[in-house]
């Protein structure tokens, strides 16, 4: 009990952090994680409204760690949802696919000619790769929050992380070669 | 020491001690070991400088933010009504 001139005053009480001030402060994060799944701005837009519904309703149920790799963990739990509603071709597992290959990865990348296509060609990425580059190396999430967020355990986020720059890499490669041959 | 592959993977156990060097997210030890053999092994050393660029550009890239109107339909999207986490 703090005292002010003799008189004992009440400590204020600790509040906990309302759901408004939480996802207001991850809107931009969110709708960049929904941009990744979607590529698409109207979706991404109605992705991260939907999850600020669903996210609401479980917020009694949140033990308040990590609000950023719940939020994330929500949305893209609900991109799943309404990827399997839509009967989606993209809903294929890591391992139903060809595996793309790194090779190029030991070239140099004129960095100069990448500009800020960088994002562009990590949205080429497989899903579960291009996520993990996005929220360890774009979002400079922890690999223990990227794992909570995904889903996953830690090592997976690891091993996806690691293929995932080195494919973002060799693609960097060759998007520069490309673009080099159009011109 | 010389790196049986100067341009090919790094030595077998190297590859999470780079990349988490490269990171950032390696402290101590581990970072100094990780420095240390990319300092003597060519193909380490050739990796943990490509992992270094990729993560450095991916770090500075210009994070998207969303469109004002968007940003402002979804700050009236947000339900107000408080709740408690447990
Ligand atoms: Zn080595």
């Amino acid at each position: 009990m703090a005292s002010v001139l003799g008189r004992s005053v009440p400590k204020p009480e600790k509040q906990s952090p309302r759901f408004e001030d939480v996802a207001r402060q991850e809107l931009a994060v969110l709708y960049r994680v929904a941009l990744r799944l979607t590529h698409s701005a109207e979706d991404a837009e109605d992705l991260v409204s939907q999850t600020l519904l669903n996210a609401h309703r479980a917020w009694g149920s949140f033990d308040g760690s990590y609000p950023r790799s719940w939020l994330i963990k929500i949305l893209k739990n609900e991109f799943l949802t309404q990827r399997r509603k839509r009967g989606s071709a993209g809903n294929v597992s890591i391992d139903s696919i060809e595996e793309p290959s790194d090779e190029g990865f030991w070239e140099e990348v004129s960095w100069s000619a990448v500009g800020e296509n960088i994002l562009r060609e990590l949205d080429r990425l497989p899903e579960e790769y291009r996520l993990a580059v996005a929220l360890c190396d774009v979002e400079e999430m922890s690999y223990e929050e990227a794992a909570l967020s995904l889903d996953i355990p830690v090592g997976t986020v690891r091993s996806r992380l690691f293929r995932g720059r080195r494919l973002l890499r060799a693609r960097l490669v060759h998007m520069v070669e490309d673009s080099g041959r159009e011109s | 020491m010389k790196h049986h592959n100067e341009d090919g993977p790094p030595c077998g156990h190297m590859e999470g001690l780079l990349n988490q060097a490269a990171d950032g997210s390696s402290r101590g030890l581990k970072l100094w070991y990780a420095i240390n053999h990319a300092a003597r092994c060519t193909g380490c050393g050739n990796y943990l400088r490509r992992l270094r660029e990729t993560v450095g550009r991916l770090h500075s890239a210009t994070k998207e933010m969303p469109p004002t109107d968007v940003l402002n339909r979804l700050e009236a999207a947000i339900p107000r009504e408080e709740g408690i986490p447990r």
